[in-house]
């Protein structure tokens, strides 16, 4: 199955007319990821965005070695925008779980897409805007947990902290 | 209001607006006013409508387990509610009104309209919302990196402390020992 296709098939892209589907799968790369494989690293300079078409990836923040997960994105989530829109760093590291597909979509061909037809640019900045919503959603809830969370370990040292911090873990 | 007016007002949010598209959002608004102490969206509950705070002052809080969170304050020129406008769902603080409040609603059934009618004026809203949204990202993102470097912390100065607690009680081991 080619890309376009893929795309075809994702519930996102169902209202795009054949024009549309066609400049979207020209702008998009099809990647497959291994497991554990690291698409975007957390400080890197970002210089595209990845909409997930088959698999799983993490996001997560990483710190002296240890794992702190954010969330999981499913087929159909866009990971990589943030760093894309503000044109900062990378916000957090997406790693792949198990063998992923992806479609990348380069810096150039995400600017280009804001000049297409008005009718594909207001049906991708409504996937843009969903999707930083639903993550705005994800860290709300976290950061909502971490302050509800003991702020101390003035009961003892040692077992009090041993939880895996107050951050929604999936495991 | 007329359009210079939103514009000057709200200057983020309508930074990408073409002159024709901000009368086209102006129609799409409806002012409410609220009174002090009346709540525009309870925390959890269906979170659906942007609003655009003319006058007067909210608090942003969270109420959880008979506690409350102040998140923050929001007076004119802000604008709260982006998530229920783009994706309904579970609100994710409650707003209440400080003093008596005004403010522009864009409702999400309103907000859908305007994307069938009107997509120019959609995208350039969607536009400043996402990056407003990646803003607030940022922020969240900085503050559980703060969380997660003081839990680390934490977590050292409790395995240091659990290290001289042992040392103490070798070393009481000792005296016992010596002593007897």
């Amino acid at each position: 199955m080619d890309l376009r296709e893929r795309l075809s098939a994702t519930p996102h892209f169902q209202e795009l007319e054949p024009a549309e589907l066609d400049a979207l799968a020209a702008a998009m790369e099809l990647i497959e990821a291994e497991d554990g494989q690291v698409l975007v690293r957390e400080g890197d300079r970002g210089d595209g965005c990845y909409l997930i078409v088959d698999g799983k990836v993490r996001v997560s923040h990483e710190r002296d070695g240890e794992s702190n997960t954010l969330q999981d994105l499913e087929p159909g989530a866009l990971f990589g925008l943030v760093a894309l829109l503000d044109d900062g760093a990378r916000s957090a590291t997406c790693t792949a779980v198990g063998p992923t597909k992806l479609a990348f979509m380069q810096e150039a061909a995400f600017t280009m897409l804001h000049e297409g037809s008005p009718a594909l640019v207001l049906h991708f900045q409504k996937m843009v805007a969903r999707q930083l919503a639903h993550d705005a959603r994800a860290l709300n809830a976290s950061l909502v947990r971490a302050m509800h969370a003991p702020k101390d370990s003035s009961d003892g040292p040692g077992e009090s902290l041993s939880g895996e911090l107050y951050l929604s873990s999936n495991d | 209001m007329s359009p210079d007016d939103l514009k000057k007002r709200f200057p983020v949010l309508t930074k990408h607006f073409k002159k024709a598209d901000l009368e086209t959002l102006l129609g799409a608004l409806q002012a409410n006013s609220w009174a002090r102490g009346q709540e525009l969206t309870r925390y959890g509950e269906d979170g659906r409508t942007l609003h655009l705070v003319t006058q007067g002052a909210l608090s942003i809080h969270v109420d959880q387990e008979g506690e409350e969170l102040l998140l923050g304050q929001a007076g004119p020129g802000c604008v709260v509610g982006e998530l229920g406008l783009v994706e309904p769902g579970p609100s994710s603080a409650s707003l209440t009104a400080l003093e008596d409040l005004q403010t522009l609603d864009l409702t999400h059934e309103r907000f859908e309209q305007l994307c069938r009618e009107s997509p120019s004026a959609a995208s350039a809203l969607l536009r400043a919302i996402s990056l407003e949204l990646v803003h607030r990202l940022r922020n969240s993102s900085r503050e559980i990196l703060r969380r997660i470097d003081d839990h680390h912390w934490m977590r050292v100065r409790a395995q240091e402390d659990r290290k001289g607690w042992l040392a103490r009680i070798a070393s009481l081991v000792r005296g016992a020992a010596g002593g007897a």
